[in-house]
């Protein structure tokens, strides 16, 4: 018990940072799983960690009201985005959020309150893991059991073949949308969390840098279930630490590790188990192979 | 009266791709759609499915406009459809699919099951619908429409890479079906198929209604036999 304890304390950011990313690695994965590449989940993190921290630092907001308000912004915000730029496909929807993830940062280095490039100190430093891995339990059911649900069919469907799915009765849009803005209420949690786990957040941690990474743990994990975003997540964020002589070859690593699971594990580290599966899905040209 | 179709028009561009066509199709029939190729069948059912929007007309299903509706408006009211190049749910399993085919009424299982019973895939519900072999996708489409247990049917060369004996049980099929009470609107190039299953045809030719009756009034139409000599088709 002690030795646990003297670990947790060791490596309580590391350990907070693998939950934390893997929350933000299903968000992303809410909308990769109908099949639209959205990159705007960063900036969704970004903009709750913001609200939420100024929430408990200048209104006294209590901690867990602050995040859910952080969060249900973010939602708010992500609401009419969604509505505008799901008119997009492919490659052009994900220029377009990314735009939108640029708009944020851009609008929070004008905005006085936030510290603009400096940054937001002395946030009270609220999160403990249990919350952030409580969070994660909670988010990854919420996933899983959707997953199985119409409404995860209605999106795997949508991801197959839209005219398809809206030929069956399936308001592709609407469900296109609920995904995009659930993502982004996930992420505006997670956001909030990080805020109050790191005593002060600057506008660069939800960059473009920050999207491309959340996409990569997501990717690289695997769409096909909600254990691979997580996996991948659990992976790419603990392989610094544990390589820590390698630390500045750190992107190289992810890298080769990301090109290594395209080539070889097309849907991911998490269908390891069942490249059978893979392999008739490709022979079938099924779409993102999931 | 149950599908009422009331001078329907598409243009694209300078082409009158369907132009000003009346149909009425009564319930509980088998009524054929057929024309050499590029003559706007395909194009009027994407007109009735909510997948093009019309230029003019109007389309009713038992009296309730559904014109100016999305697709997954019109799958709601009771109208089905398969598409002449399958779309399938290639990456999902038989299952699924039919079970997408139910969304419209809550999925149900119990429906999903009876359509695939009924087109003989019962056997292969776990198997990826894109793994299927031609045939088998064709009848899956249609019981996946079938699966939504709609007032219309439509279906879109659903014989087209079936052979003899499958497109013989086919038109067993939609005879039964229709028997049953649900409007069909089959377009195919497989004249036997057409003829035998329909009560009624109607005949296109450049968007334009040239002739409809029953199978022999139409056969025996000379303006039907001027379109498909003069048009060097394949039907």
């Amino acid at each position: 018990m002690d030795d646990l304890g003297q670990f947790l304390e060791a490596y309580q950011t590391t350990i907070g940072f693998i939950g934390l990313n893997a929350i933000l690695a299903l968000s992303v994965w809410l909308t990769l799983y109908t099949g639209q590449l959205t990159l705007g989940n960063a900036a969704f993190a970004g903009i709750a960690a913001y609200s939420s921290a100024l929430l408990t630092m200048k209104a006294g907001f209590p901690f867990p009201l602050a995040l859910a308000s952080g969060a249900l912004f973010a939602a708010a915000v992500a609401l009419p985005l969604g509505a505008t730029v799901f008119r997009l496909r492919g490659v052009y929807l994900a220029i377009a959020t990314l735009a939108f993830g640029e708009v944020v940062r851009v609008a929070i280095l004008a905005i006085p309150i936030t510290g603009r490039g400096q940054g937001l100190v002395g946030i009270p430093p609220k999160t403990e893991l249990w919350h952030i891995f409580l969070s994660l339990i909670v988010v990854a059911v919420v996933c899983a059991r959707l997953r199985q649900s119409n409404v995860g069919r209605a999106w795997a469907a949508i991801r197959e073949d839209e005219i398809a799915a809206a030929s069956q009765g399936i308001r592709v849009r609407r469900y296109q949308l609920a995904a995009f803005v659930l993502g982004a209420l996930v992420a505006g949690w997670a956001g909030g969390l990080a805020a109050h786990f790191d005593f002060a957040i600057q506008p660069d941690e939800f960059g473009f840098a920050r999207a491309v990474q959340i996409l990569v743990f997501a990717v690289v994990g695997g769409i096909p279930n909600v254990l691979g975003p997580i996996l991948g997540a659990f992976l790419l964020t603990a392989l610094p630490a544990i390589l820590q002589p390698l630390q500045e070859y750190r992107d190289i690593f992810q890298g080769a590790i990301l090109v290594l699971v395209i080539v070889y594990l097309p849907r991911g580290l998490a269908t390891l188990l069942e490249l059978g599966r893979t392999a008739r899905l490709r022979t079938v040209g099924a779409e993102d192979v999931a | 009266m149950s599908l009422e179709i009331a001078g329907l028009t598409k243009r694209f561009g300078g082409v009158t791709a369907v132009n000003a066509v009346d149909l009425a199709i009564p319930s509980g029939t088998v009524f054929g759609l057929i024309g050499p190729n590029g003559a706007g069948k395909t194009t009027l059912i994407n007109l009735v499915s909510g997948h093009f929007r019309a230029d003019g007309g109007a389309v009713r299903l038992d009296g309730a406009e559904l014109t100016r509706l999305r697709p997954d408006q019109v799958a709601r009211r009771g109208i089905a459809r398969t598409f002449q190049a399958i779309r399938l749910f290639k990456g999902l399993t038989v299952m699924e699919n039919a079970l997408l085919g139910a969304f419209v009424r809550g999925s149900s299982r119990t429906r999903a099951s009876a359509a695939l019973d009924r087109l003989g895939l019962a056997g292969r519900a776990d198997a990826l619908a894109g793994e299927l072999a031609y045939g088998d996708q064709r009848r899956l489409e249609i019981a996946r429409a079938l699966a939504a247990e709609p007032k219309v049917l439509i279906l879109d060369e659903p014989a087209a890479g079936m052979n003899p004996t499958e497109s013989a049980a086919l038109r067993e099929l939609l005879r039964t079906l229709a028997a049953e009470g649900l409007t069909i609107i089959l377009i195919e190039h497989d004249v036997r198929l057409v003829m035998g299953a329909s009560a009624r045809v109607a005949v296109l030719n450049f968007g334009r209604k040239i002739a409809e009756g029953t199978p022999a009034e139409v056969q025996a139409d000379p303006a039907v036999r001027e379109a498909y000599l003069g048009a060097d088709s394949d039907a």
